[in-house]
Order: structure tokens, then C-alpha cells, then sequence
């Protein structure tokens, strides 16, 4: 689980200079642990943090042109790539002759983006996407900070983590059907499924990562269990708990698509699901990019949200 | 045929000119696309693949003496990825339905130099029986008219599909049904929850829900009048190459068709073998009188039954044009004809029709020990199964036929109407039956009732 957390990190270093010190802090909170001050969160903390966000984006634009360009530069590379790949029809070991032109995929998408049904297809899988992921941040974070915090707890939660989480979304497609009285609500299960186990773990990681002794010293200042909770352990938390969120926003993406065969009338899933029963490779690969885009901003919104809140790291510092 | 007299000669000009040079062994990839969960490809899948019919058929000698096969399978639930495997060039042969066959022939003529031919059928039924839409068996809707306002599913781009389509508009119900789309097996779930107010599918999906007591038929394919029918299709480039072994694949579909007709209990228990599909249930297709009939002619009444289906495919999925006369070939199967010593244009010529075809066979009881039982009349048949229950004998199915359309039914699952004279008739949908009772003053009864007025009371 602690990979997870790395993979992230390592990720976003690469991204985000800024980023860099934020999701390294638990690793600071470690190694700094001696000037770290105890901080908790109120809502002053969180107002000026939203202030401040808000002051330094434009600031952090003008800083990042030079690596949002260079990325721009990667895109229109690889987009270059496969347009020539498929205009001469490369077929060296990887096989392009069939595979439908960027030209091509984007007539496909204008042509959807002119079609009201396109958007119904987006707006039900946000919503699905929506519901199915927030209620499984509430019970991932609730079962990872009780299984961080708690001995019995891990031993009964744990072992079903473990045996759940390698079982990948369309085997559960059958059961989803059997168990859950509508079809949206066994659609919203699997796509729940995917951004759970993410989210557990990387919490779970976060809460076993707060310095005990930071725990005893509170303790020692009078602090309650409540408070020690809220004071401490959360804020220590808070960055491996925002890296599990980005990456089960992600997953949820990823099994979206398993769920939405359950029922074929809606959802961007579905829609590149139909797609390949009738061989419209075009529209498939619209489907894909779709979920893609769709993925990458709405995991960039959850970072986002997680910013002011991870806002007392870089005071600490 | 060209392409024979050609590979002939071309090994003839390699054995008089190369005598002295040592063979050089060449390996021939067949790969074969079939569906083990869609009875109508069996003649050319699953039967073909067991009882080893292609091995025994491939040619050995001539240009073909020192080649290796190397033949695999590979088993799919619907038609859309065999095609994307065959333009992958990972398959060189598929067998699919028709609707899949038209989105297969049309994909491929999209394509800058690639392409399919239509090479022969597999089976049909002349009404477009096979396909069904089925209710969850609690469901208190009895006809098509009654899915106002409901949600349908189907898989999408499947014979059952267009078959649902063309169903609904002929019911003029197409803008009040909400229709979603489901691949078989979810579907087939989604009625044993009774998530779903009705499910159209292929077969042998709605005979198997209505065997399982999950689902019922409320309308079958035959009522929208539209031929069903399964096809192979296979690559031109491996075609024009190997033509012998596509004639040889098509020798092995007859030889296939003709096992099963023979002895169609003992095929049918191998088939349950070797899909997992109930036996009962293949029976229904496989038996004589069934849904199937066995024939790998190409007729011109399917070829215009495939034009129809592909205006269906143009005008609600966008498929792009489909030249038939480039993509239908009788060549092969003609080939496989004449070397097996039969009349392509006899069995060109016959169609079979179950509501003639059918008229006065027996019904009949599976017994599970002493196989199947036929009776020539409802009453013998009725007291045959009242005498069974008495000594507990276990039935695996019954069989009867429905009045109306001359389609074998389950006994289980047919409405009995026994009319004032004392005689029976069984119908598949309830409304048939009603009207048929309101006609001969009878009474509209199911199974075990009937069965009962034959139990000894004393």
C-alpha cells in the first residue's frame, strides 16, 4: 500500500514542483518531525488557504508555462505519431493499418458533440461517478482511520481488503445484478468497488504514519481522545489520505466502464462499450479518450480540493 | 473450380520440377471464431471442433502433402469480436449470426484492401424463430403491445435486436419502450432478478431462461416474419490462398449437420457436453421438427432477408454500405457439394417451412431413463405423463407444438386449451390461446392441470 502512496509521489514530482512538497509530507513530518509545530485545521486555516490558492494560480501559471508547455509539446508529439502511424499504415510488430486517424476520431467527436444524447451519456456517468466516489471516500476514510487507530478493528476489516480488492470489477458484474435493487444502484456499487480499496489503504497508511510522538505529547498537554484525533492524527494523515482520493477517482474511472454494461442505455462506458459490439472503432476510441479527459480532470479537481487543506505542511516548514 | 484446378497444377509443376529437393514443411494457421452460447453456429463450431470433422477433411496431398495445420479455436459470446479479431487477421474464419454477419461484411468493405466473403449458412429458421423476448416468469405482461412504457434490453447489433426492432414498430410501439442495451448473460440475469420488464435475445438464451423457470416468451421471432439465419464468413486473402481449406471447412459443416440429424438425443447429450447448455433445451433446436433447420445452402431469399437487415443496420447504427455481390460467394460450398457427391441445388431449392412441417408431429416426453418417448395424440401424451408422475418417474421435458406458428414449445411452458369436444391444443402465447378457446368454446389450462384429469382418482 505504501507503493501506492510512492507511485503517486514519484508521479506528481515529475508534474508539480509545488506538489512535490506537498504530498512528500509525510515523509517531512518524519524526518522534521522536531520542528514540526502541532497544528489543527479551522476554518480561519481553511479560508486563508482558499484566499491564498486563489492569489497564487495565476502566479503559478506564469511559473509552470515552461513545464504546461512542455507538456503541450509531448501531446501534440504523440498525437503527431499516431497520425502518422495510421496515415502509413505502420505494421511493425504493432499493427496500425486498421487503426482509425486522429482526423478521423475527432470528426467522430464533432460530430457527438453536436448530438444532445452525447452529453446525456457524459452527465450519467459523472453522476454515477459522483455518488459511487463519495460514498466510498466516507467509508474508506472511516475504515482506514479505524483500522490505523485501532488493533481489533484492522484484524476484522483487514483480511476482507485483502480478499476484496484483487477481484477485478466485471467479475462483479453477476453478483452486482443478484444483490442491489435497481440497476443503478449496482451500476454505482462497482464503480464504488474501484475507488474504495485506494482509499482505504493509502488512509490506513497515513494514520499508522503520525509520529507517536506526537501522539504522547499531546496526550501529555491534556488533549482527548477526540482531540488527539482531530489535532494530530488527521492532519498527519491528511497527505496520504488526499494521494489515496486522487487515485480512487481514477479507478472509479477505470471500473466505471464494467459497470456500465450492466446497463446499456447510458454513460460514456456504455457508450464505448456499444461501440465495439458494431466494430466502430472511431467512436471507441472517442469513448476512451472521453474517460480519459474526464479522469485526468476530475482527479486534478480532487487534488485541488485537497490543497487548502494540506496548506499547514508548507507552514511548517 | 479455378482455384482447384490451380493449386492442382501448381503442385503438379513443384513435384515434376523439384523431385530431388527434400519437402519443405509449411504450416497453415486455421483460426476459427466461434460462439458455444449460440446453438445456430454448432454445425460449424463446436460439432466441427470435437468430433475433429476438419482435421479429417483438410486436404493431404498436392500442393498441400508436406503441410502442418495448426488449427485453433477460440470461443466468443457474440459476433462484434470475432469480427475485430478477424480484421486483427487473428482469425481467419467466423461463424456469427446475421446481423453480425452484415456488420462484418460492411466493415470489412470500409476498410482499404481487406475484406470477407460470405461463404455459406449454417441454419435458419424460415420465420425468425430463435430469437424471442422473454418476461420474468412473476411478470403479469403477456404480449408486446403490454411493453408500453417499459424498458426492453438486448444485446445491440444482434439478430435479436433487429428482430426486437422490427417487432416494435410493427406493434407501433417504438417511441413508448425504453431500450437498453444487455449482452446475453446479463440480460439472462437481469430477468432471473426481474430487474428488467422484458429481455429480446438470440438463441438458445430465451428457451434456456424458460427451462431454468426464470422467463417467459411473450413474442417470438417468427412473428415479425423475418428469416433468421447464421452464416461463415471468412478473409478473402486466406480464401484466395487456401481454397481447399475453406471447401474442406464447408465438407466438415455438412458432415457436422448430418451427425446431428441422425441421431439428434445422442448429439445433443455431447452438445450439453461440451457448452454446458442443457440438453433439453438443445433438443428444442436440434430435434426434428426444432427451431433449427440444418443447411449451409446460400438462398436468395436470404440474401434478400441480409439486404433487409442491413437497411435496419444503415439507417439505426450508421453501418456503412455493403456490395453483396462481392461479399457472397457460393463457389465453396458449392466445391464442398461436388466433392461430397450431393445436390447443391436441391438443397438450394428446399425450404422448410415448421408450420407445415411440423403439422401433426408427435409430442413427445424425455424420459430420464428410457430417452424419448413420442405420443400421437395430447390425451395419450397427457396420460403418459400422469402415469410417469405416479410412479415418480423423473422427466427431464416434454415437448408439444404450438398450434399457431407449428413451433416445438416446451410442454412446461405451452398454453393447453382443452376444447368441449375432449381434444387438446398447445399454444406458445396466451393470446393465441384465448382466442382459440373463445372459438372451440374451451378452456384455457396449463400443464399440470391438464395432467391432472388423467391422474387415476381411486
Amino acid at each position: 500500500m505504501s507503493k501506492l502512496g510512492q507511485v503517486v509521489d514519484t508521479m506528481e514530482d515529475k508534474e508539480d514542483p509545488k506538489e512535490f512538497n506537498a504530498t512528500k509530507g509525510h515523509e517531512a513530518t518524519v524526518s522534521q518531525k522536531d520542528d514540526l509545530k502541532i497544528q489543527g485545521l479551522s476554518g480561519q486555516d481553511v479560508f486563508n488557504a482558499i484566499a491564498r490558492l486563489a492569489l497564487h494560480l495565476g502566479e503559478q501559471l506564469k511559473r509552470n508555462a515552461s513545464t504546461i508547455s512542455l507538456s503541450l509539446i509531448s501531446l501534440s508529439l504523440g498525437l503527431f505519431l499516431w497520425h502518422l502511424a495510421t496515415a502509413y499504415k505502420l505494421d511493425f510488430y504493432i499493427n496500425f493499418q486498421n487503426v482509425p486517424s486522429p482526423s478521423k476520431v475527432f470528426t467522430a467527436f464533432w460530430t457527438h458533440l453536436g448530438d444532445p444524447e452525447f452529453y446525456i451519456h457524459i452527465g450519467v456517468s459523472m453522476q454515477r461517478i459522483l455518488t459511487g466516489y463519495i460514498t466510498a471516500a466516507v467509508i474508506g476514510i472511516a475504515a482506514g482511520v479505524l483500522m490505523g487507530r485501532s488493533r481489533i478493528a484492522r484484524s476484522l476489516i483487514y483480511p476482507y481488503i485483502e480478499v476484496l480488492r484483487p477481484i477485478p470489477a466485471v467479475a462483479w458484474i453477476p453478483l452486482a445484478i443478484l444483490m442491489w435493487p435497481t440497476e443503478e444502484a449496482s451500476i454505482i456499487y462497482i464503480t464504488l468497488l474501484g475507488a474504495l480499496f485506494p482509499i482505504v489503504l493509502n488512509t490506513l497508511h497515513g494514520v499508522e504514519q503520525t509520529p507517536e510522538v506526537l501522539v504522547r505529547a499531546a496526550k501529555s498537554l491534556g488533549a482527548s481522545r477526540l482531540q488527539i484525533f482531530w489535532h494530530v492524527i488527521l492532519p498527519a494523515a491528511l497527505p496520504s489520505i488526499a494521494a489515496g482520493l486522487a487515485i480512487g477517482m481514477g479507478v472509479s474511472w477505470f471500473s466505471l466502464l464494467a459497470g456500465e454494461i450492466i446497463s446499456g442505455q447510458y454513460g460514456i462506458g456504455y457508450f464505448t462499450w456499444d461501440a465495439y459490439s458494431l466494430i466502430n472503432y472511431p467512436d471507441i476510441v472517442v469513448g476512451m479518450l472521453v474517460i480519459g479527459g474526464l479522469g485526468t480532470l476530475s482527479t486534478y479537481a480532487v487534488k485541488l480540493g485537497m490543497q487548502p487543506l494540506l496548506a499547514w505542511q508548507k507552514r511548517a516548514r | 473450380m479455378k482455384h482447384t484446378t490451380f493449386g492442382i497444377g501448381l503442385g503438379l509443376a513443384l513435384a515434376v520440377s523439384l523431385p530431388s529437393l527434400p519437402a519443405l514443411a509449411k504450416t497453415i494457421d486455421i483460426a476459427i471464431g466461434h460462439q458455444s452460447m449460440c446453438t445456430d453456429t454448432y454445425t460449424a463450431g463446436i460439432v466441427v471442433k470435437e468430433l475433429g470433422l476438419l482435421e479429417k477433411n483438410l486436404p493431404k496431398d498436392g500442393a498441400y502433402a508436406d503441410v502442418d495445420y495448426n488449427i485453433t479455436w477460440a470461443d466468443y459470446s457474440s459476433g462484434g469480436p470475432i469480427t475485430n479479431q478477424m480484421l486483427a487477421n487473428k482469425l481467419n474464419i467466423g461463424v456469427m449470426g446475421d446481423y453480425p454477419l452484415i456488420v462484418n461484411g460492411a466493415k470489412f468493405q470500409a476498410t482499404d484492401s481487406l475484406r470477407t466473403l460470405y461463404i455459406a449458412g449454417t441454419g435458419y429458421n424460415l420465420k425468425g424463430s430463435g430469437n424471442a423476448v422473454v418476461v420474468p416468469v412473476d411478470s403479469d405482461i403477456y404480449s408486446l403491445d403490454q411493453l408500453k412504457g417499459k424498458s426492453v434490453s438486448t444485446p445491440v447489433g444482434s439478430a435479436a435486436w433487429g428482430m426486437l426492432l422490427k417487432a416494435m414498430q410493427d406493434a407501433g410501439i417504438t417511441e413508448e419502450v425504453s431500450l437498453k442495451n444487455q449482452s446475453p448473460a446479463v440480460g439472462a440475469a437481469n430477468i432471473a432478478a426481474g430487474k428488467i420488464d422484458a429481455h429480446s435475445d438470440f438463441c438458445p438464451w430465451s428457451e434456456i431462461m424458460e427451462f431454468r423457470g426464470t422467463g417467459r416468451k411473450i413474442y417470438d421471432g417468427s412473428e415479425a416474419g423475418v428469416p433468421y439465419l447464421h452464416g461463415v464468413v471468412v478473409r478473402q486473402d486466406f480464401a484466395e490462398e487456401y481454397p481447399e481449406v475453406i471447401t474442406a471447412f464447408l465438407k466438415a459443416v455438412i458432415e457436422a449437420g448430418k451427425w446431428i440429424e441422425e441421431n439428434p438425443s445422442e448429439a445433443v447429450d455431447l452438445m450439453e457436453k461440451w457448452t454446458g447448455v442443457e440438453k433439453e433445451v438443445l433438443y428444442i433446436y436440434f430435434s426434428n421438427g426444432g427451431h433449427l433447420t440444418l443447411d449451409p445452402t446460400i438462398k436468395d431469399k436470404w440474401v434478400e432477408a441480409l439486404k433487409f437487415d442491413h437497411t435496419v443496420l444503415v439507417k439505426e447504427k450508421a453501418i456503412p454500405p455493403l456490395d453483396f455481390d462481392a461479399w457472397i460467394t457460393e463457389d465453396y460450398i458449392k466445391a464442398a457439394y461436388a466433392d461430397l457427391g450431393m445436390d447443391y441445388d436441391a438443397d438450394k431449392t428446399s425450404v422448410v417451412d415448421p408450420e407445415v412441417a411440423n403439422a401433426g408431429l408427435p409430442a413427445e416426453i424425455w424420459h430420464s431413463r428410457d430417452g424419448i418417448l413420442k405420443y400421437e395424440s395430447y390425451p395419450e401424451f397427457l396420460k403418459a405423463v400422469a402415469d410417469f408422475q405416479g410412479t415418480g418417474a423423473k422427466l427431464n421435458a416434454t415437448y408439444v407444438y404450438d398450434k399457431a406458428t407449428g413451433l416445438k414449445l416446451f410442454g412446461k411452458t405451452a398454453y393447453f386449451v382443452l376444447a368441449e369436444d375432449g381434444s387438446y391444443e398447445t399454444f406458445l402465447r396466451k393470446p393465441d390461446a384465448e382466442a382459440y378457446a373463445a372459438e372451440v368454446k374451451g378452456e384455457l389450462i396449463d400443464l399440470p392441470t391438464a395432467v391432472a384429469a388423467f391422474i387415476p382418482t381411486e
